[in-house]
């Protein structure tokens, strides 16, 4: 007989770990954001203090703004992009040639998010960057990539796209590979255009990758962190500063843990209504 | 597509030439895509020698190799319990785990910060590891695969009197190496890419990781193109390596957490 306390045991180590680094982090943020908490003087209860504070504050409302911003710039386009990236290689096939042009899509993938920044940050150079040395090679001005205010968002949102592309298409090949090819064929028969398959067949079948790769983006655009960090550090005068980033500032920087805690709760709050938003609107049960 | 795949590369390849360049040859305009020569490694050679790059990669191995391992034990036990253990909680249990996923890491910072902080961890090799010593993904992709292997197997060696952990690692663990590569790959991409996490724990040069040398050596030569596109490039490099050799593995774990 199996001792009853085996599967306990097993599982006792990530349990302990699920508690280590996830229950006690959580609830522990919780309490700073009660807190006046500093590291050089003994933290003080102040209740709501600080969520009302931050939550009033024009620079909340701007780190929101742009973040979201940020957001939107990035995902529809970066969705569609690797859609048609992956609906492109489904139609490619299996050959040779084909996995070769797939590490090129994939090559990004592996760049960390810092590597991705200075990378960009080199082609966005206003003088010697191949951006503008194309744009002037075309016969028009220069751009401000990074250092406009209002044309830093739309950069870091192509850097941003660039480097996912690969990632997302991988995702949404698996899955259009799934689909019974007889789907397909019968369509056809029936004389369905190429747009109706996709509207009919291909978009339907595709709805759990669709919906995973829509809501992995929706969270990872909205905790960024290390394209405004290392690519404009925030700038030009706060326009890409991003709520992760804040939440950084304002403990390290400023010495204001509870304010920090209350933009950390804002985030993770925000991410879990949107994505139960996202995942309510778009995820359709299909059973045969 | 093959368009579409050379202008995806082409970002890579500026910067790739770019670190061949002299100080004086990429800062020339009209700008030049291709360096005058192609051998020139001087670039690389300063960034260990007159820089800290070596002491980075070291730093970024040894945390990537804690996290590792300590997630991949773990897992393994858990994973083996829910999917060869009948037990009071179990689905409940998973769920939970799983429900994980959705835990957005950077919610979690400030407060493992502090822990860390009062534990004494900050600048070491602990610290940094400390929030990668256990993943959701490894439970998850271990089960996922552990589930299609027969009973049959646990059974037998159960009657042949093995104890539960010799069936883990003589029986189970070779049936899911492949499940084990994948993560390990996956893995070390993430421990290799992170950054806001050592970005606070790694506070002396000494103990930076990559991609913190990286921002910290940007910040201070920042007019040095031709040394940060080369430290870009080197930073890469493991994982390029990575990727090349093992495409396969790395292409094959991104589709497996597709198909949840």
């Amino acid at each position: 007989m199996r001792r009853r306390a085996t599967p306990y045991l097993l599982l006792a180590p990530a349990l302990a770990f699920v508690t280590l680094l996830f229950v006690i982090p959580l609830l522990y943020n919780l309490v700073i954001s009660f807190f006046d908490w500093s590291v050089i003087r003994t933290p003080t209860f102040i209740r709501l203090e600080n969520y009302q504070r931050v939550w009033t504050s024009a620079r909340f409302l701007a780190v929101v703004k742009n973040t979201v911003t940020f957001s939107l710039l990035s995902v529809p386009a970066a969705v569609v992009i690797s859609l048609l990236v992956a609906m492109g290689f489904h139609s490619l096939g299996n050959s040779r040639g084909s996995s070769v042009l797939r590490a090129l899509y994939f090559a990004p993938v592996v760049a960390s998010l810092t590597a991705v920044s200075y990378v960009w940050v080199w082609i966005y150079h206003p003088s010697y960057g191949l951006a503008n040395a194309l744009l002037n090679g075309l016969g028009r001005p220069g751009l401000d990539w990074l250092t406009s205010p209002t044309q830093v968002l739309p950069s870091l949102a192509v850097m941003y796209i660039w480097a996912r592309i690969g990632f997302n298409a991988i995702i949404l090949l698996a899955g259009i590979n799934a689909i019974d090819g007889t789907y397909y064929e019968a369509a056809r028969i029936d004389g369905a255009s190429r747009f109706q398959q996709f509207r009919n067949i291909t978009l339907p079948l595709l709805n759990r990758q669709l919906v995973l790769v829509i809501t992995v983006e929706v969270m990872n655009t909205l905790k960024i962190f290390e394209l405004p960090f290392a690519a404009t550090k925030g700038g030009p005068v706060g326009a890409s500063r991003s709520v992760v980033m804040e939440v950084y500032e304002q403990a390290f920087r400023f010495d204001r843990w509870g304010q920090s805690a209350v933009y950390v709760v804002t985030l993770f709050v925000g991410i879990m209504v949107i994505t139960g938003v996202l995942r309510r609107l778009l995820v359709r049960d299909i059973s045969e | 597509m093959l368009l579409g795949g050379l202008l995806i590369v082409a970002p890579l390849l500026w910067v790739f030439f770019s670190a061949l360049k002299r100080p004086d040859e990429i800062l020339r305009l009209p700008i030049q895509v291709f360096p005058e020569d192609f051998t020139n490694l001087s670039n690389y050679k300063d960034l260990f020698i007159r820089h800290n790059f070596g002491q980075y990669f070291i730093n970024s191995f040894i945390v990537a190799a804690i996290g590792i391992a300590s997630s991949l034990v773990v897992a393994l036990l858990a994973s083996y319990a829910f999917a060869f253990h009948r037990f009071r909680g179990r689905e409940a249990l998973f769920v939970l785990v799983l429900a994980l996923f959705m835990v957005p890491p950077e919610a979690l910072v400030i407060p493992q910060y502090l822990m860390i902080a009062e534990l004494g961890l900050v600048n070491t090799y602990l610290g940094l590891a400390f929030p990668d010593l256990f993943t959701v993904l490894g439970v998850y992709l271990l089960r996922q695969f552990m589930e299609g292997i027969p009973f049959s197997y646990v059974e037998a060696a159960r009657m042949d009197g093995a104890s539960e952990l010799k069936i883990l690692t003589r029986v189970i663990t070779p049936m899911v190496t492949p499940a084990i590569a994948v993560f390990v790959i996956m893995k070390f991409l993430f421990s290799w890419n992170a950054f806001l996490w050592p970005l606070l724990v790694a506070q002396n040069q000494s103990m930076f990781t990559v991609t913190v040398g990286l921002v910290d050596f940007a910040g201070a030569e920042f007019n040095q193109w031709n040394l940060i596109n080369a430290a870009t490039i080197m930073s890469m490099l493991p994982m390029i390596i990575l990727f090349v050799s093992l495409q396969r593995y790395l292409v094959r774990g991104v589709a497996m957490s597709g198909i949840k």
